[in-house]
């Protein structure tokens, strides 16, 4: 009778794969969506972070949040076996009336707190951090933290759901204060031996959306989220959500190229630099063991010329260009914009998601950063998957 | 400090602005993905001193557009000029007191909408990029490349299977100042539109001075917006159509979301005693555009605003051509009586839906932070229009 049951469950699993057909690349930065990867939220004394989350549709919504922190244990020293991430996860929920928006700051998190002071005219006073309907109790991050912070879409009783009724943005504030690597302002550019060497009124701003991930009509509620992929014994369903893209598509400058902002003169000493934020799509919360991706490189200049590499993160990375590859520099590419197509290569099991960073640096040193959403080509065969305990995902 | 003078400038401009002026379908709009047609709703160039000689800050922006594919694909691209003019002396406007002369006297600042167009062959998975000051011209044909140049000229050099950048050429844009967009087209050699999704593009927009010691920048970047063609849709005709029951692209969505701080809600991250605000220029444009006949688009924007106190609140207001406004100067001019503004509506954040009624809007939104600068970034799409938008091309 067991037999009996499986076959025709696996048939049911089947049929449901036929009807639901493959999954498309759906992750978007533009749409609604039941996950939500916000890659790159930075709390570490130099940055930190607002998060800002809405529900878009005219029901409430309850969504269950992951904090994964990819800190290098000792940050200050460069990673290695005996330096890896701590990929330390803390998750807490959230809930919102109709079309209700919120945000947090990832420093101070949101603490349940109705004695808030909205903000008023009279007279004017426009500070009025977590006025509003709280979401719930959002936790501070740890100090120094470096990580990503995913939100998946969840029924009033903890179980994932297809609603779609997430959009989410990430706004970086940044300090200008003193680098010991290179003894400089980060932002202002001059000498230091200190933060008080550096301009306390001196910030700098970067935002971006967070990227979506789409549910799909045949959710079964379980803690094993299915990224695409085919029917098999831990996705019966098939693609409870879209897939993760096959291929990431960058248009960035060649790594310190002159900043055409200031004539784009090779002999100008401004430049342009790049970074990409990446985290694996599959993971584990379960196991609370650490996705790695390897990833293929290629990239394109404006004479067609191509060049390759590879790059490897484990839980969550920020790489500069110049760390993946002295190929990427101005004087290597010979031309001011690249175009780099990223996916994970054949072997490694789990998609990526990415976001990039683009510093313009003058030549005097001041600079300026801004977020890029990339773009995404193809979905991947997957499934990646997101396990969360079973604790956390249904009834409790 | 100079931050402050700059996100001034904009917010200046941007309140001048406001007081002056059978196939089935998806919505699919998207800044994350190739597309057949690409919109950058904000173009932006001033050179320094514009809006008072103490100024000594440029603003321009970079435009970057790419061949995802690997064949080359041309492209035809109308540079739109939204300037306002005034009616005595024909200078740009951007608020009534700029057409008072003492020779002429006083003279209405008119809204104003022309277009200049341009071709480019873009080689297969070629990224090429350009200053809207400038444009792009020539060819420098071996590396280091000269930026603003094109890089292969089909004569000297070539790309795969002997694609070549000859015979393109990109304006400067046709004012300074300027304020306008520009959207692009993929089309053959003949210039007959084509259902191709391999373009992408972005815009850098930077506040930039080299003079002053030390030199300063500041920048913010968001993605063009595409609209993809539907395969086997896409006819020989100059009529694109975008949506509606017998579309050739996708259609326009139904709403477009935004989640914004409220204007003038203090920075929560800056605590430095001096209540950084932050502020947020809409930039909207209309997915239909009569450019055989110069006729921009418009509509009726009905917009529902919601705090986080889920308290809702609605305004609408037409727009054509182009609208670029503070959201404190959408329902008003008074920013601090807004239903944009922190003070009225009592919380730092909010989302609103903007849904255009008589024709489909595409946009982008800028975010200043007084003490942090510039961060752009895309909006959001839900749903698609019933009704069907029309690019007429020449």
């Amino acid at each position: 009778m067991l037999r009996q049951r499986g076959r025709v469950g696996l048939m049911a699993a089947a049929l449901v794969g036929m009807v639901v057909g493959s999954a498309s690349a759906q992750v978007t930065t533009e749409k609604s969506a039941s996950i939500l990867f916000f890659p790159k939220v930075i709390s570490d004394g130099t940055r930190d972070t607002v998060i800002q989350i809405t529900n878009t549709s005219n029901s409430m919504v309850h969504a269950h949040c992951f904090y994964v922190n990819g800190a290098l244990t000792f940050p200050d020293l460069p990673p290695g076996p005996i330096n890896p991430p701590l990929w330390t996860e803390v998750d807490f929920d959230i809930w919102l009336t109709k079309q209700q928006p919120t945000h947090w700051v990832v420093s101070e998190g949101r603490l349940v707190d109705p004695t808030d002071v909205p903000c008023n005219d009279n007279p004017p006073n426009y500070d009025c951090n977590n006025a509003g309907i709280d979401p719930g109790r959002v936790p501070p991050v740890v100090e120094y933290f470096t990580g990503e912070l995913k939100c998946v879409e969840t029924g009033a009783d903890g179980s994932p759901l297809s609603g779609n009724h997430l959009k989410g943005e990430a706004t970086t504030i940044i300090a200008d204060v003193c680098s010991p690597t290179t003894g400089t302002c980060v932002l202002g550019g001059n000498d230091c031996a200190d933060n008080g060497d550096c301009d306390e009124d001196l910030y700098d701003v970067a935002k971006y959306n967070a990227v979506g991930v789409i549910g799909n009509e045949f959710n079964d509620g379980d803690n094993v989220l299915c990224l695409g992929g085919e029917p098999s014994d831990e996705c019966p369903f098939g693609a409870e959500y879209d897939a993760c893209p096959q291929t990431w598509i960058a248009n960035h400058f060649a790594d310190g190229a002159p900043d055409p902002f200031f004539a784009g003169d090779v002999d100008d000493d401004s430049a342009v630099f790049t970074a990409w934020t990446i985290v694996p799509c599959t993971e584990n919360f379960e196991t609370q063991a650490p996705e790695s991706v390897t990833l293929f490189v290629e990239t394109y200049n404006e004479f067609e010329q191509r060049v390759s590499s590879f790059a490897s993160v484990d839980c969550w990375g920020e790489l500069a260009l110049s760390e993946i590859a002295t190929t990427y520099t101005f004087e290597s590419l010979g031309t001011t914009f690249a175009q780099s197509r990223i996916r994970p290569t054949a072997q490694t099991r789990s998609g990526i998601i990415m976001v990039g960073t683009e510093a313009h640096v003058t030549a005097d040193g001041n600079a300026s950063t801004a977020d890029v959403n990339y773009h995404i080509e193809g979905s991947r065969p997957g499934p990646d998957i997101i396990t969360i305990p079973p604790e956390q995902a249904g009834p409790q | 400090m100079r931050q402050v003078r700059w996100a001034s400038w904009m917010v200046g401009l941007a309140m001048a602005l406001a007081a002056g002026g059978v196939r089935p379908v998806a919505a699919d709009v998207t800044s994350d993905r190739a597309a057949a047609i690409l919109d950058w709703p904000s173009v932006i160039f001033a050179e320094e001193s514009f809006l008072s000689p103490a100024d000594t800050f440029g603003i321009n922006t970079l435009l970057q557009v790419s061949n995802t594919s690997e064949d080359p694909v041309h492209i035809h691209c109308f540079y739109e000029n939204a300037n306002p003019h005034c009616s005595n002396t024909g200078e740009v406007c951007y608020a009534a007191e700029d057409c008072c002369d003492p020779m002429t006297g006083c003279g209405l600042c008119l809204p104003g909408w022309n277009e200049t167009d341009f071709r480019v062959q873009i080689t297969p998975f070629q990224p090429l990029g350009w200053l809207a000051s400038d444009g792009m011209a020539g060819y420098s044909t071996f590396p280091p490349k000269q930026f603003g140049k094109f890089p292969i000229d089909g004569v000297s050099n070539f790309g795969i299977g002997g694609s070549s950048n000859a015979g393109s050429r990109i304006p400067p844009v046709p004012e300074e100042p300027f304020l306008g967009s520009l959207r692009c087209i993929a089309v053959d050699e003949d210039g007959i539109p084509v259902d191709r999704n391999v373009l992408k593009g972005e815009a850098t927009l930077g506040f930039f001075a080299e003079d002053p010691d030390p030199d300063f920048i500041n920048v913010g970047k968001s993605n063009a917006i595409g609209i993809q063609a539907i395969e086997g849709a896409v006819n020989d005709d100059n009529v694109l159509v975008l949506g509606g029951p017998e579309p050739e692209y996708n259609g326009c969505p139904n709403v477009l979301i935004i989640n914004h701080f409220f204007d003038f809600a203090v920075d929560p991250i800056i605590d430095d005693g001096l209540d950084s605000q932050i502020v947020t220029i809409l930039e909207l444009v209309p997915c239909s555009e009569d450019y055989l006949r110069q006729i921009p688009g418009g509509a009726v924007v009905q917009y529902l605003v919601y705090n986080e106190f889920e308290t809702r609140f609605s305004t609408s207001r037409p727009m054509q051509c182009k609208q670029f406004s503070l959201l404190s100067n959408i329902d008003t001019t008074q920013n601090d009586r807004s239903i944009w503004s922190a003070g009225v509506q009592g919380t730092l954040t909010g989302q609103t839906r903007a849904n255009p009624i008589g024709g489909g809007l595409i946009g982008v939104a800028h975010e200043l932070h007084e003490q942090a600068g510039l961060a752009d970034f895309n909006i959001h799409f839900q749903g698609d229009r019933e009704a069907p938008d029309f690019i007429v091309l020449p």
